[in-house]
């Protein structure tokens, strides 16, 4: 017996080694990188890493990824590590990489370096460092209206449905407060009266810290739930309690499909190779990009299969029509009010900046659009056009800086 | 499994254990050394079947990550450096058979003091100034995180690897209150601090590589020719031998283990001013831990430790190219190799200090002898009465 074993072994790892040969193309591609704070496991990198593998596939690059890149030196390490071997292009895909990404820049002057979801590219007077964005707020209002109207609908077929839906988000600061603002204003536009519970997890990536604070909307009387954190742990708490989901960076209806009801995203597909065609032929990478509905950057997936109610598809589309024309602006100001603002003492709502009207209607909002550090808004995001005053979300910079707590939403313990 | 392990005492036990002590150097490293090709061996195949990764384009992969470039070669070396560091410091607390489990803490404690100088006074003062203040508060910081514990140990005999493991998360939860009180917005990361930093000789690795050697050549001195050095290792040995000897036991094991987390606390100020520029509850890499390995396997002698510590770190770093050369999008796979490769490297330790034999047949061999014996069994077999025949041909199926 174990004669048999030891052969069998001894076979397999020879049948290993044979079947593997080389396959060094001879042709000298341009090598571009992507680092990632998480591997494919987390939703939020996944979507990154599969549109950098299709840009990469579309413009006949050799695409490198590093997973596992940690908010500090670590990237640095990476980002060198990619440069030494003969990278042209690097992307990193975390807010934290940030300022570690900027130092491997400063040291590869003929590499451009392009970071995601990142705010001091535009201040940061360095040629070969860009950072981007998506209008994604605009993704999270067409997901809102979704729910919408399921919460219409689950009103109509049970009339003492609550009318309190619920949200996890991952840290509070203005890209989570923009994308759940637009979300809720979406929700809002179908069902005029809806209130809405936020959670936060502090980390972008804690499955249990996500499953509970789920459970915990849930068991709060939240009707629907959704989030802006990357991993599986709210969409399968609310698969397992039966309660409708709007996702985030891609569908999870293969492990949730009977609550999935649809998911908004960034396509970093176009953003890829838009950069990738910049470094082929010697153009320049824009310092702050923003994608938009319009590039396809900003999208929303297809609506689950059980879920979703009836007119669903034909309203997103009259919405999009809407959004796309500028007829729509998520960020209206009139409507939401931002009456308790003031009240809420919460560092991140920087009541000081508000000036608004005797309705509660924001009329001015001081931004912190130059991100120096010193956390002070400094400029104006109140714009009007079509005779309509709209907040400028991701205008005058890629990353959002929508960070008002209004009425109507509340942070939960 | 355990009864099987004691001496034997009946003829059908399968396996019989002997403790070793005539197995030459050459013949241990030797194991040492199978063992490893072994576990590469495993691991790779495991990306073949899972990834279809050429095993030797891997082999190259993991050179390549290590020493593929001036700069990695520099890179490879301050890391081994670092982690040989660590291990410098807990030598001479594992040697005291006191259990400090608390070097991560102690790392990040001297890092986080480090950072908040380079934070408040980089900029203001001369870097020569906020260095000078901050090497010392490292070190201090780190011999208080470790001194806490060693008081209770030597007073109330408090179990120290409770005591120090719960440290490193009272270092953790320090850095996090930090990090809220000071960068309240965005994802509580501190970014990249630009002044204050370590001074670098040729490039940001000598120095550090520099100084660990100096460090090095001290705690060979310490251990081997100080009087602290004997001391301790008696107290290690028998706590009431060094008392009847007098030695001063409670002095021996504070004194010992503040040398120990000051150098903790000064590798936490090195990675914080001259490797990381930040400080994150994840500093140090939970080299704390992985230097226990690295100086366990040494037997605590620094100069071996040097060499496992630089062993540990390239094939760390290795898995790492390795990984992105064949796009494999987690980091459970090389984290899984890696496993793999510890498990195998201490697994080979009870092959070093032990001898298997295995029962077949009545006859007692040598793993050799047996493995020949598979071969040539049926011309050697014994015959053994029926009955004892059968009991011999159960155990072989179990």
């Amino acid at each position: 017996m174990k004669k048999q074993i030891l052969a069998l072994t001894a076979m397999l790892a020879i049948a290993g080694l044979a079947s593997c040969t080389g396959n060094n193309s001879t042709t000298e591609k341009m090598k571009v990188g992507l680092l990632t704070l998480h591997g494919e496991d987390s939703t939020y990198d996944k979507n990154f890493i599969d549109a950098f593998k299709a840009a990469c596939d579309a413009k006949g690059v050799d695409g490198k990824v590093q997973t596992g890149v940690n908010e500090d030196a670590g990237c640095t390490t990476a980002a060198d590590n990619m440069v030494d071997d003969g990278a042209k292009l690097i992307f990193a895909d975390s807010f934290g990489h940030e300022s570690h990404l900027l130092a491997s820049a400063k040291k590869a002057a003929d590499v451009q370096f392009c970071h995601a979801t990142g705010t001091q590219a535009h201040t940061a007077n360095q040629k070969n460092f860009h950072d981007a964005f998506a209008s994604i707020y605009e993704g999270r209002y067409l997901a809102g209206v979704a729910a919408g109207m399921k919460l219409q609908a689950m009103i109509a077929e049970k009339a003492d449905t609550s009318k309190k839906i619920g949200y996890v988000g991952a840290f509070p600061y203005a890209e989570v407060i923009s994308g759940f603002t637009s979300y809720y204003l979406g929700v809002k536009s179908i069902v005029s009266d809806v209130t809405m519970e936020v959670r936060y997890t502090n980390s972008w990536y804690d499955e249990n810290a996500e499953k509970t604070a789920a459970n915990a909307l849930i068991d709060g009387g939240c009707s629907i739930i959704s989030q802006h954190a990357d991993s599986w742990g709210a969409p399968t708490a609310c698969e397992a309690k039966g309660v409708p989901n709007i996702s985030y960076n891609g569908s999870t209806e293969s492990q949730c499909p009977n609550t999935f009801v649809i998911s908004s995203k960034i396509n970093w597909q176009p953003y890829f190779e838009m950069c990738i065609d910049a470094v082929k032929s010697g153009k320049e990478i824009a310092t702050d990009w923003t994608g938009t509905v319009d590039t396809e950057s900003v999208q929303v997936t297809a609506l689950g299969k059980k879920a979703p109610a009836a007119g669903t598809q034909e309203k997103l589309d009259e919405v999009k029509a809407a959004l796309k024309a500028g007829t729509t602006k998520v960020f209206d100001t009139a409507n939401f009010t931002v009456k308790n603002a003031k009240a809420d003492t919460s560092e991140f709502s920087k009541a000081s900046y508000i000036t608004m009207d005797a309705d509660g209607h924001l009329t001015g909002y001081l931004a912190d659009v130059d991100d120096d550090g010193k956390y002070v808004g400094e400029t104006e995001a109140i714009k009007e056009a079509n005779g309509k005053k709209y907040f400028a979300e991701s205008e005058m910079r890629s990353a959002p800086y929508f960070d008002i707590l209004i009425d109507g939403i509340s942070v939960g313990a | 499994m355990p009864e099987k392990m004691t001496a034997k005492k009946e003829k059908s036990k399968l396996f019989h254990v002997e403790k070793r002590f005539d197995m030459p150097l050459w013949q241990s490293i030797l194991i040492r050394f199978g063992f490893i090709i072994v576990a590469l061996f495993i691991g790779l195949l495991i990306l073949t079947i899972s990834y279809g990764v050429n095993p030797f384009d891997a082999i190259g992969s993991m050179f390549v990550g290590s020493f593929g470039t001036e700069k990695r070669i520099w890179d490879f070396l301050r890391d081994g450096v670092l982690l040989l560091g660590v291990g410098l410091a807990l030598i001479p607390s594992f040697k005291m058979k006191f259990w400090n489990l608390g070097g991560n803490g102690q790392i990040i404690i001297g890092a986080l003091v480090s950072v908040i100088l380079m934070i408040n006074l980089g900029g203001k003062y001369p870097d020569a100034v906020v260095l000078l203040i901050m090497i010392p508060s490292a070190i201090l910081a780190g011999a208080v995180w470790a001194a806490i514990p060693a008081i209770f140990k030597a007073l109330f005999n408090t179990n120290e690897s409770l005591f120090t493991l719960m440290m490193n998360y009272v270092s953790v939860g320090l850095v996090n209150a930090f990090i809220m009180a000071k960068y309240p917005i965005g994802s509580h990361v501190i970014p990249r601090i630009d002044d204050a930093h370590f001074p670098s000789l040729y490039n940001g690795s000598l120095l550090i590589i520099i100084i660990i050697a100096v460090l090095l050549g001290g705690m060979v001195y310490y251990l081997k020719f100080s009087k602290h050095g004997y001391e301790l290792s008696v107290v290690g040995e028998s706590m009431n031998t060094a008392r009847y000897v007098g030695i001063n036991v409670k002095k021996v094991i504070i004194r010992t283990i503040i040398v120990s987390g000051a150098l903790c606390g000064f590798i936490g100020c090195l990675l914080a001013s001259g490797v990381d520029f930040t400080v994150t509850p994840e500093t140090g890499n939970n080299m704390g831990f992985t230097a226990i390995m690295a100086v366990w396997l040494a037997k605590f002698n620094p100069i071996i430790a040097a060499g496992t510590s630089f062993f540990i770190v390239f094939i760390t770093r290795g898995m790492t190219k390795v990984q992105s050369d064949n796009n494999i999008m987690n980091d459970a796979t090389p984290n899984l190799i890696i496993g793999l490769i510890y498990f195998f490297i201490i697994g080979c330790e009870f092959f070093v200090e032990y001898k298997l034999l295995i029962n077949k047949g009545g006859k007692e061999m040598k793993i050799t002898e047996f493995i020949k014996s598979l071969f040539t069994s049926k011309v050697e077999k014994v015959k053994l009465p029926p009955e004892a025949e059968a009991a011999v041909e159960e155990e072989e199926v179990k």
